[in-house]
């Protein structure tokens, strides 16, 4: 009985939906700071597999990632258009294993503690309350 | 998952019993007009371009700045219903990969069972019949 990185993923995925149905920052925080970790996790226990020998598709992974950022950037709509860029620099590592993508939900919770501790500004402007 | 699933959980991710959303939450699914007469039901064959990430990612950001945020979350709601259930091709048709979680039949439909009494829940709470 393993861990299996696929159900990491999707237990992030699933995470990911608090942005959706809370509007409050040390919440988003939190759980921002779980789906690193989540993230993390899965490759971790991934490589650990592919030591082991069993060859596994990192598809799942970039899959989760994107509709995860859709779902967290949701709260903040005006950033959506970064997150449909890395769709497509998602889909070309795909096909040509370039592995460039915008670590956007690491820089939004940078911003996030930041926010929590009155260091950077809370742009009210690009959270919308739907 | 089924189109009512879909249309419920749109007005769960919008938080209000809205045609926009339940209009974003289907939308995806226009394209089993073209895949259901070709004899494509189940799995990922049942989809086309129409519904996946590339597409629906740039309608979702071009319905919220065209001014229909609710449209918006609707598409949200179906990817994601879509993602965590079944069987999808995220990046087609720049790639052809899929993924699929292989969830027990049972635990999806325990899961549709339960969308559709949070939203009837949810709907007998914001009055749609009065909406209607």
């Amino acid at each position: 009985m393993g861990v299996n990185p696929d159900r990491i993923s999707w237990l992030a995925v699933i995470l990911s939906a608090v942005f959706i149905f809370f509007q409050d920052i040390r919440i988003w925080t939190g759980a921002l700071a779980i789906i690193i970790i989540l993230d993390w996790l899965d490759g971790a226990v991934a490589r650990n597999m592919r030591k082991k020998g069993r060859k596994l598709e990192e598809m799942t992974d970039i899959g989760c990632d994107r509709i995860s950022e859709l779902l967290v950037f949701s709260a903040f709509p005006l950033l959506l258009p970064l997150v449909v860029i890395n769709i497509f620099l998602s889909a070309q590592r795909l096909r040509v294993n370039m592995p460039i993508v915008l670590p956007l939900r690491h820089i939004l919770l940078v911003y996030l503690i930041g926010v929590l501790a009155g260091v950077l500004p809370d742009v009210q402007q690009l959270v919308m309350l739907w | 998952m089924d189109i009512i699933s879909h249309a419920v959980f749109g007005i769960l991710f919008a938080k209000q019993v809205s045609l926009q959303a339940i209009i974003g939450a289907v939308f995806p699914d226009l394209d089993r007009l073209y895949t259901y007469p070709k004899g494509k039901y189940f799995k990922h064959g049942s989809r086309t371009w129409f519904h996946e990430l590339p597409f629906l990612s740039i309608v979702m950001a071009a319905a919220f700045f065209l001014g229909f945020p609710l449209f918006s979350l609707g598409l949200l709601s179906h990817m994601f219903l879509d993602f965590v259930t079944g069987s999808t091709r995220p990046f087609y048709p720049l790639s052809d990969k899929h993924i699929d979680f292989n969830l027990n039949r049972k635990v999806k439909v325990l899961l549709g069972a339960a969308i559709w009494a949070i939203g009837a829940y949810y709907i007998s709470l914001t009055g749609l019949l009065a909406w209607v």
